[in-house]
């Protein structure tokens, strides 16, 4: 469906290229994530492949058509999503699309069904007649890739579906994604620069720095380049040395790694190793502080690959001349949309505490879970590093000793108190009392309900779970 | 099809701007305002030795007219920046559309809602005791030079949106422009009775034979000659201002 050998693009009056060689192919039927930070060039990528702009060098082929020289035939395949929504924010959601209907050459009865067809898709029915102007964010996005559609196109493009959404609409959003690819038969080449949105909704992603496509595969392929699991241990005592032998004899272990703290072991399958870990320890007597098992995520393959973590790569702040003399416009935009880093700075340490503490209060007065589940700014690996350390000690323990009730969620993240009972039940303790972020007690359970991203893993399980121990505590 | 793509695009515009009821209330009083003012302001003037008309209000009614145009239009492109800054230019350029449709559509809304004010300044102009032609033909042909010439306008205002990709600048780049237009021209006193130096920059005016244009089909004696100077100057102005904005339009884009 997509097919691109050796592209370049170099913007006018610009040195570096911003994309530079990059060479893919993506299937039909497929979801492909385009993943990497600002600036990338993944959205530059995506304006080439949808004809808004014309390669520098390469042959790029969409649909079975050149982009440059069949661009009509191209524009007539593919639908486009892009960053900042096109629709008309004065007319009402009918109007935009048969006004992208017509705009796709559909007209009479054939137009209105598939308008009706699609506002019904995205349940915008009921506002169908209204000025989008009053519509919310997830409704305008929804909105725009209905217009997207309506032509049925082979392939969806997405540039950052979720950008600044909350995160109640980015899981709503997934759940639509996911579906049109199953339901419509529609290819769908996403780009992203959120690690759990690649890792949910994609078969294969693609891994861009620098113009450059770093590594391709799918999110499990990816993953496992890495070592596995890891599992950070801290110990009572000075007795890391006495424990080291033992662990390395122990067949679970694949790698054994000395840090300050403690122990790292890497391991295949985590979750299932933390008990025989424990009981080999404590049949040395050896007593065990605490315990963090880290799953690999998109970000420690995105390390690997480009030797820095996305959430360092954000932090790019234009002078403020730049900003002045409108240089590069899009990019300003981008990240004046984006609201991942609102709350917190790269580094972890939270931007604003009081407006910070107000909005993760909100956010678990919502539907249970959704703090853990949709933010990765939030419940992803800004504490803590992947293997479980806490990225900047002192920033985080100041965070959760003003962090009142969402105080609990950061320890559970850095550290589960293995050795002793009375903090496991002071853990549910806090999971019955609180009624701050209750969801994000999900990723204390031994990573049991919560990718490391912080995606959800099953949903409704986890529902479930939420009902269950809600049930347990009124008892 | 060019002609469908601009039509369903240009329903569009019209479309907001009827929603937006502020615009029509300003925008249909601000030329009357302007009238009014300038003809109880420059009442005197009239009484000049050799003033072509009865009074000033008959005089500069084809001038409030230009001016409106010129007023309404510079602002055009300041839409166009916004529409790029939220994706909606993007929304029109992936599908099949013709590409100059974008532009044209957009050019064909601004001088539209130029030519209502226009309408609305003709047919109350009598309150201010304006001698209009009643000759329908001259009165028709007045309206498509001015509609000409916003479509110029507007294209410019496009155009040079586009180059300067801010709207700061392309506010600042308007008013610069558009007062010396007028006051270089015959909108608001005849030639005859300007300083000699303002004399030769009319000569090289555009306005200014559009305003001479209009006014010898607004009010006074019809000359088409007069008439087909003023609109071939027009014509040639606005053909190559869309020109060069699409152009570049497009070139932004590659």
């Amino acid at each position: 469906m997509i097919r691109v050998e050796g592209l370049v693009k170099t913007y006018r009056g610009k040195q570096d290229p911003s994309v530079d060689g990059l060479s893919l192919h993506v299937g039909e039927g497929e979801v492909f994530a385009f993943l990497g930070p600002n600036g990338a060039g993944k959205s530059t990528t995506a304006k080439i492949l949808t004809t808004l702009m014309a390669p520098t060098a390469g042959v790029v082929e969409v649909a079975g058509f050149d982009v440059s020289r069949q661009s009509r035939q191209v524009r007539e395949n593919i639908g486009y999503v892009a960053q900042s929504t096109g629709i008309d924010f004065f007319m009402t959601g009918r109007e935009n699309l048969m006004l992208i209907g017509h705009l796709y050459h559909l007209s009479g009865s054939r137009l209105r069904e598939r308008v009706d067809t699609m506002l019904e898709y995205f349940g915008l029915t009921k506002v169908a007649d209204q000025v989008c102007a009053g519509y919310s964010g997830g409704m305008q996005r929804k909105l725009d890739i209905a217009t997207a559609l309506l032509h049925q196109p082979k392939i969806l493009f997405l540039d950052e579906p979720t950008l600044g959404l909350d995160a109640q609409s980015r899981i709503d959003l997934w759940k639509y994604v996911g579906n049109l690819n199953s339901d419509l038969g529609v290819t769908v080449f996403l780009t992203t620069h959120y690690l759990d949105e690649a890792d949910k909704l994609a078969h294969r992603v693609g891994i861009i720095d620098a113009g450059k496509l770093q590594a391709i595969g799918t999110p499990s392929e990816l993953k496992d380049m890495l070592k596995g699991d890891s599992i950070a241990l801290s110990f009572e005592g000075d007795v890391a040395l006495k424990a080291r032998p033992l662990l390395e004899k122990a067949s679970f272990a694949k790698e054994v790694l000395e840090e300050e703290e403690g122990l790292r072991i890497y391991v295949d399958n985590g979750g299932e190793t933390i008990a025989d870990l424990i009981s080999l320890l404590s049949s040395a007597d050896i007593r065990v502080k605490s315990v963090t098992l880290a799953r690999p995520t998109l970000d420690d393959v995105f390390i690997k690959f480009t030797g820095r973590s996305m959430d360092k790569v954000e932090e790019k702040v234009k002078p403020w001349w730049a900003q002045w003399a409108g240089d590069n416009w899009e990019q300003l935009e981008a990240e004046s949309n984006w609201e991942g880093n609102k709350w917190v700075n790269s580094d972890g340490t939270p931007k604003d505490e009081e407006s910070f503490k107000e909005w993760a209060g909100n956010q678990g007065s919502g539907v249970e879970g959704s703090a853990a589940e949709g933010d990765p700014a939030w419940a992803g690996n800004q504490w803590v590093n992947a293997d479980g350390t806490a990225r900047d000690p002192e920033a985080m323990a100041k965070w959760v000793q003003g962090g009142g009730s969402v105080g609990d969620e950061s320890e559970e993240a850095a550290a589960v108190d293995a050795g002793s009972e009375d903090a496991v039940s002071e853990e549910k303790e806090n999971k019955k009392t609180s009624e701050g972020p209750s969801g994000a007690s999900g990723g204390w359970s031994g990573n049991e309900w919560v990718n490391a991203d912080g995606s959800p893993k099953d949903p409704e399980a986890m529902a479930k779970w939420l009902k269950d121990s809600a049930g347990k505590a009124s008892e | 099809m060019f002609a469908t793509d601009t039509y369903h695009l240009f329903a569009k515009y019209m479309t907001i701007t009827w929603r937006q009821p502020l615009w029509t209330l300003f925008g249909l009083a601000q030329p009357l305002i302007w009238l009014l003012i300038f003809s109880d302001l420059f009442s005197a003037m009239a009484q000049l030795q050799g003033w072509p008309t009865q009074n000033y209000a008959t005089y500069f009614l084809p001038g409030v007219m230009v001016m409106t145009v010129l007023f309404g239009s510079a602002w055009a492109g300041v839409s166009l920046l916004r529409e790029i800054n939220f994706g909606t230019v993007d929304k029109m350029m992936v599908t099949p559309i013709h590409r100059g449709s974008v532009l044209f559509s957009r050019v064909l809304h601004s001088a539209a809602t130029v030519m209502i004010q226009c309408l609305v300044l003709l047919s109350v102009a009598f309150v201010v005791d304006v001698k209009l032609n009643l000759n329908v033909l001259a009165l028709v042909a007045g309206l498509v030079a001015v509609w000409t010439l916003g479509i110029g306008f507007a294209a410019l205002s496009n155009g040079i949106a586009i180059v300067l990709r801010r709207e700061e600048p392309l506010v600042v780049v308007g008013n610069f422009l558009t007062l010396p237009l007028m006051f270089f021209s015959s909108a608001m006193m005849p030639v005859k009775y300007m300083p000699e130096w303002i004399q030769v920059c009319a000569v090289v005016n555009p306005i200014n034979y559009a305003v001479d244009a209009a006014r010898t089909m607004f009010v006074g004696k019809v000359d088409w000659l007069i008439y087909g100077k003023g609109f071939a100057i027009v014509l040639l102005f606005a053909v190559v201002a869309f020109t060069w904005a699409n152009h570049t339009f497009m070139k932004s884009r590659a």
